[in-house]
């Protein structure tokens, strides 16, 4: 039976999707990090869905998304033009290392500060991109990611819904909001320009 | 004593080397030069020195990951496992290798296997001493599907054993096993550096990813291959073989105009971004093969059969041997083949153990071996 959380899940993997469908070509960086957030919620969907098995690869995946996923997905928003949003081989080793790495870190070592930071680091590029961009959908977006993070610290219950079913809609709708836009070629202004 | 199965292998390899360079010189063909061969032990001798080092750590990692997330409870007695756990080992070694030519970071460790510019046994001996660090990565997926420890390590060691047997001039082409397997003529193909090998052929066992991912090329019987890296390593030495490619890079990113920049050095691909290809011209092209004076050439070997024995007894040992005494021995044998590998330059007079006499009676030896 589909619990609340599932269900948010299965909305969030959709919406990755649907954003990896239409994004793929014009940045493949942003689909890397879509796919490793929407990986993380399918398992999340068997996961709340009543499979054991899929308790491991979903904390492994939330793990990726989080320290590596999130911060390339802001990367690629707020320089659109760097290689690790143009390059998928870029996007992939950012992936790959940075994941790791934060498995690593946070999963075997404990530190789970690092994530704190990597999701720092992403709310500061987000909210630097709202800003030079000025628009109303991507700087809502970006206010949901936010509360993202706010909702994970506080286990916010909102209307009987439970902290991480909030926090998955949360994240959907934020993701759907900055990354469905399109993005302006910005690649003067960019790190590692390709 | 915890005898490895590497340990058990090496000497396996090298009596294999020996006899493929027997067989080469029956047949008449110029495959062997034995300051390479050399060259190519001394750098397995210190990829085996650095795997005894990191591979607690890497070893910890996979049975950490293993132990805290994997999905599936695989049963180490069923054949399937070990079927589907080469198979997936060999996919994720297509990636891994896929990346150590694509990415300079992980191409300056990789190019060590590559800086050969002949192709026999001893070449698959050749392998870096950096590497262990940037792989492990591509391999983790495993541990999260549920493969265990103990089986990931025999596939691992079964796919690294594989490869062996497919570094020679020696086997020609196999049909259709060509078009299935890595075999002698397609991986003949990788380590060449005419425009056609550049990036081609990944694969570990399979060609078959290769075929699927559009990186396979096939031997040409009109274009022979040249072997070696294009930016040629003119040395015998292999500590300063796994490191310069490094300091290249150090150089590029230094001279980089920005931190974009230099990141971009240390993360692009070695050919660029975006460019084909340059072509290249090997009309003319000769192997480097400094030449060793014959007169000491006994020193030379003999030093390098104690070096072997030691490698060999050191790889037997490591297990039961504490960090200071890896990293002793370690040591000794990093010091070692570099003064075997200095001598094979002529840049260092090896101990006069063929020409004693002469060297008692000469106080004007100026150390020259060329």
């Amino acid at each position: 039976m589909m619990t609340p959380e599932g269900a948010t899940d299965l909305v969030l993997a959709a919406i990755c999707a649907a954003l990896i469908w239409r994004k793929s070509k014009q940045s493949p960086g942003l689909a890397a990090a879509l796919a490793a957030v929407g990986l993380a919620a399918i398992f999340g969907v068997a996961r709340f869905g009543g499979a054991p098995w899929a308790l491991g690869p979903h904390q492994f995946m939330v793990l990726v998304a989080t320290n590596a996923g999130i911060p390339l997905l802001a990367w690629c928003l707020r320089w659109p033009g760097s290689l690790p949003s143009l390059q998928p081989r870029a996007a992939c080793l950012a992936l790959l290392f940075g994941g790791a790495g934060g498995v690593i870190i946070v999963g075997l070592l404990g530190f789970k500060a690092w994530s704190l930071l990597c999701l720092l680091f992403a709310v500061s590029l987000l909210v630097i991109a709202a800003w030079q961009r000025r628009q109303p959908a991507f700087a809502l977006g970006t206010v949901l990611l936010i509360a993202t993070g706010v909702v994970q610290a506080t286990q916010l219950v909102v209307a009987g819904l439970p902290a991480v079913a909030l926090l998955h809609l949360l994240l959907a709708a934020g993701v759907e909001l900055t990354a469905g836009g399109v993005a302006p070629d910005n690649s003067k202004a960019s790190p590692i320009a390709a | 004593m915890h005898v490895t199965p590497i340990a058990l292998a090496f000497p396996v390899f090298l009596l294999a080397i020996a006899l493929e360079a027997l067989y080469a010189r029956w047949r008449g063909s110029r495959t062997y030069s034995l300051p390479d061969a050399l060259t190519s032990v001394h750098f397995g001798y210190l990829s085996e020195v650095e795997r005894t080092l990191a591979r607690l750590v890497v070893a910890a990692i996979y049975a950490a990951v293993y132990q805290r997330y994997h999905a599936f409870e695989l049963s180490p007695h069923d054949w399937r496992v070990w079927l589907g756990a080469l198979l997936a080992y060999d996919f994720c070694y297509y990636w891994v290798h896929r990346f150590g030519h694509e990415v300079n970071l992980v191409w300056a460790s990789h190019q060590v296997h590559h800086s050969s510019e002949y192709f026999n046994l001893s070449t698959a001996l050749r392998q870096t001493a950096t590497g262990s660090l940037l792989k492990w990565p591509f391999y983790l997926g495993l541990a999260v599907v549920g493969v265990p420890p103990l089986v990931f390590a025999t596939v691992a060691f079964i796919d690294l054993l594989y490869q062996v047997w497919v570094h020679t001039e020696q086997v020609g082409r196999l049909g259709w096993l060509d078009r299935v397997f890595v075999t002698p003529s397609n991986h003949r193909v990788h380590h060449g550096q005419n425009d056609y090998c550049i990036d081609r052929n990944y694969g570990g066992i399979l060609v078959v990813w290769d075929r699927l991912f559009g990186t396979f090329a096939d031997e040409r019987a009109e274009e022979p291959v040249i072997y070696g890296v294009r930016k040629r390593f003119h040395s015998l030495n292999p500590v300063w073989g796994n490191f310069i490619q490094y300091r290249e890079l150090f150089l590029a990113s230094r001279a980089a105009p920005n931190w974009r920049a230099a990141l971009a050095v240390w993360f692009g691909p070695p050919q660029g971004w975006s460019e084909p290809v340059p072509h290249q011209d090997f009309a003319g092209f000769q192997r480097y093969q400094p030449e060793v004076s014959r007169k000491v050439r006994p020193a030379i070997l003999l030093q390098a059969a104690v070096l072997m024995a030691a490698t060999v007894y050191y790889i037997l040992m490591a297990e039961s041997l504490n960090w200071t005494g890896r990293l002793l021995a370690g040591g000794f044998i990093l010091l070692a083949s570099t003064g075997i590998g200095a001598q094979l330059e002529g840049r260092w007079r090896p101990f006069p153990v063929g020409s004693a006499t002469k060297s008692l009676t000469s106080n004007t030896d100026t150390g020259e071996t060329r």
